[in-house]
């Protein structure tokens, strides 16, 4: 009979140790599961160097896209510079055709 | 490395959060004898605290790095096994089987083995929480005031299971 029931608890309640199989069993499975988390994180690093390639590409097709519009909209300003030029030399060609009509007119007439 | 000095150990901490497998394998095996007897003492069933055991170290193993410290592993170590045997226990209880039974008599501890293993069956008829309590308290050496924060419940209620579950083994002791 106990004299003591707490300290009959604590006697029978003394912690034991699984067995060296149970502990070498968990250590591997542990280890298989930190192959398979190593393993699982490659694939991740292959679809980002992916996705980092294609927006590499993106960024840099649209600074072509950029530079290409840019040398258009150079063009057509230097176009448009061309053209008021032969308008003007037009006009001015016209008007001095007009103004020698008038005055061969006045001096004939 | 002296695993009683604070350096070591916190370094052993930093390694094994990093996922050095030696420091991992030391972890294990410092606190894995808490663990199995938790299960061990609350399930009374030898494959069922294995299982146990390993589930919680494969779940710590994951969470690892939301740890701060040796000692809160250690804290966490023990809220997570005492929870999960109380759960199965609630779920679907064990079977104690004759290997079981005697597989808890340890005859190389001092004091009565038969008495003890008496005890030990005792205690298994307890109700859930009053023998997570019980073991909590002279298992681990817990207050009533740890057991009561681990297990979420107040203080007044760890101790007034305590008592009665005392009480219990008292009168069948008798």
């Amino acid at each position: 009979m106990s004299r003591d029931l707490e300290q009959d608890l604590r006697q029978a309640l003394k912690p034991v140790d699984p067995t060296p199989e149970f502990t070498n069993r968990l250590l591997a499975k542990m280890a298989a599961e930190r192959r398979a988390a190593v393993s699982s994180r490659r694939p991740l690093l292959r679809q980002m160097a992916v996705a980092a390639s294609v927006l590499l590409a993106l960024g840099l097709s649209w600074r072509g896209y950029e530079h290409q519009q840019r040398a258009r909209a150079l063009q057509a300003h230097a176009d448009l510079l061309r053209a008021l030029a032969i308008t003007n030399r037009s006009l001015d060609h016209a008007y001095q055709t007009v103004h020698s009509l008038d005055a061969d007119r006045v001096h004939g007439g | 490395m002296n695993a009683d000095d604070p350096q070591s150990r916190a370094a052993q901490w930093a390694a094994a959060r990093a996922g050095d497998a030696g420091a991992v394998a030391a972890l294990v095996r410092e606190h894995q004898r808490m663990v199995y007897s938790l299960g061990l003492r609350i399930l009374r069933n030898r494959a069922a605290a294995e299982d146990l055991t390993q589930d919680v170290f494969m779940q710590f193993y994951q969470q690892i790095a939301t740890l701060d410290t040796a000692a809160h592993a250690r804290h966490w170590l023990c809220r997570v096994a005492t929870h999960r045997a109380i759960d199965q226990l609630r779920r679907r209880p064990p079977v104690s089987t004759n290997e079981d039974v005697l597989s808890l008599v340890d005859e190389t501890q001092a004091g009565d083995p038969l008495l003890a293993k008496r005890l030990r069956t005792l205690i298994g008829d307890l109700p859930p929480h009053p023998r997570a309590i019980v073991v909590l308290r002279y298992q681990e050496d817990m207050e009533p005031a740890e057991i009561a924060e681990l297990l979420n419940m107040p203080l007044n209620t760890v101790k007034s299971h305590l008592r009665r579950a005392l009480e219990v083994l008292r009168g069948r002791l008798a």
